[in-house]
């Protein structure tokens, strides 16, 4: 997965703002990208969030965060593996088509 | 008022701790571009300031590419009446926004846009916004529950659960689920939900004050139903049984 994958999974899903590939084990962001300019402090909290949901349920490969502000939703390939993709969305995105696009990102990437 | 080198090392501690996202520029044209196209990116909530040569000149509160709240030096009808638009949806508001904005920015020596998320907590002693009757969002609202989805089951603090769902072995094993998981989530704030999909129609939502619950979920899955019919249904169900 490139910065262009995720920059078109941004692009490809109205109401997502940022989408980040994780490694949750060593908490590094593998690559990244945003419709605003953030700090990497933000991205950094991203990556330590699905790092915390995962390591509270090692057998999942998909949770989502729902906030007053927004939400992010984290997957990854297959349970107990480090790479996961996280997207931070607005409320009222279109998560239909955002579930099925990062299956489709993360299936091309571990296939 | 701060002079424009304390101003700037301020914006720079900012922008290193994090607290704020902010850009400098030097022409009204590109100064207004800037601030719309901040306005019109903006899907989570944010607090965007506009300052002219040091002095606040514009506080909004956006989200969804909306304005929600709004506060300008020059206040005009037009202006006022900006907010709870979409910025996408109403030209006129846009080009009236434009033009405000252009009429202020042509005095400007300097002009600093700051953005930052509404969620973050204020520093006292930093320069910021003086407009306090901005701190508070409107007030959202929810959408009703929908037929899509419903609760078959809920706890607090896994003293007991009650279930809705005729019992099923589906359902008892989407609670014992939510049960393991439960500890491992006493991190989220309160009114914040972690949503976790199950097998069949189930999914699995713990709140950050300790209701879990098992939803049972009929059109699409943990992952795509609407975070507001997510809360909808909580906040209906807790209306209801007041004595759960």
């Amino acid at each position: 997965m490139t910065t262009d994958d995720l920059a078109q999974f941004v692009h490809e899903n109205a109401g997502c703002e940022l989408a980040i590939l994780a490694d949750t084990r060593t908490q590094t962001i593998l690559c990244a990208h945003s419709k605003l300019r953030l700090g990497q402090e933000r991205l950094d909290d991203l990556c330590k969030m699905a790092a915390r949901l995962f390591a509270a349920g090692p057998e999942l490969t998909d949770m989502r965060h729902i906030t007053d502000l927004g939400q992010s939703l984290f997957f990854r390939a297959a349970p107990d593996t480090c790479e996961a993709l996280c997207a931070l969305c607005s409320r009222s995105a279109d998560l239909e088509n955002l579930d099925v696009h990062a299956r489709t990102l993360l299936g091309r990437s571990s296939g | 008022m701060s002079t424009a080198s304390e101003f700037e090392r301020t914006l720079g501690r900012a922008a290193a701790i994090g607290v704020t996202d902010h850009s400098r520029t030097h022409t009204p044209a590109h100064a207004t571009r800037c601030l719309l196209e901040r306005l019109d990116t903006c899907v989570l909530g944010r607090e965007i300031t506009m300052r002219v040569n040091g002095d606040v000149h514009l506080v909004a509160h956006v989200k969804d590419r909306s304005i929600l709240r709004i506060t300008f030096a020059q206040a005009t009808p037009a202006l006022k009446a900006i907010a709870g638009h979409s910025l996408t949806d109403t030209p006129d508001i846009r080009r009236d926004l434009h033009a405000l904005l252009t009429a202020v920015c042509k005095s400007g020596v300097s002009i600093a846009i700051e953005q930052r998320p509404l969620s973050s907590p204020r520093e006292e002693g930093r320069v910021g916004v003086p407009v306090s009757a901005l701190l508070e969002m409107q007030e959202r609202q929810a959408a009703p529950p929908t037929p899509e989805a419903h609760i078959a089951a809920i706890s607090f603090k896994m003293a007991q659960w009650q279930r809705f769902d005729p019992p099923s072995p589906e359902l008892d094993a989407a609670i014992a689920h939510v049960s393991r998981l439960q500890d491992s989530f006493q991190w989220l704030p309160p009114q914040e939900f972690a949503l976790v999909p199950h097998s069949g129609p189930f999914a699995l939502a713990l709140r950050g004050d300790g209701v879990a619950a098992v939803l049972c979920i009929k059109a699409g899955n943990a992952m795509s139903v609407p975070a507001d019919v997510v809360e909808a249904l909580f906040s209906d169900l807790l209306t209801q049984h007041a004595d759960l």
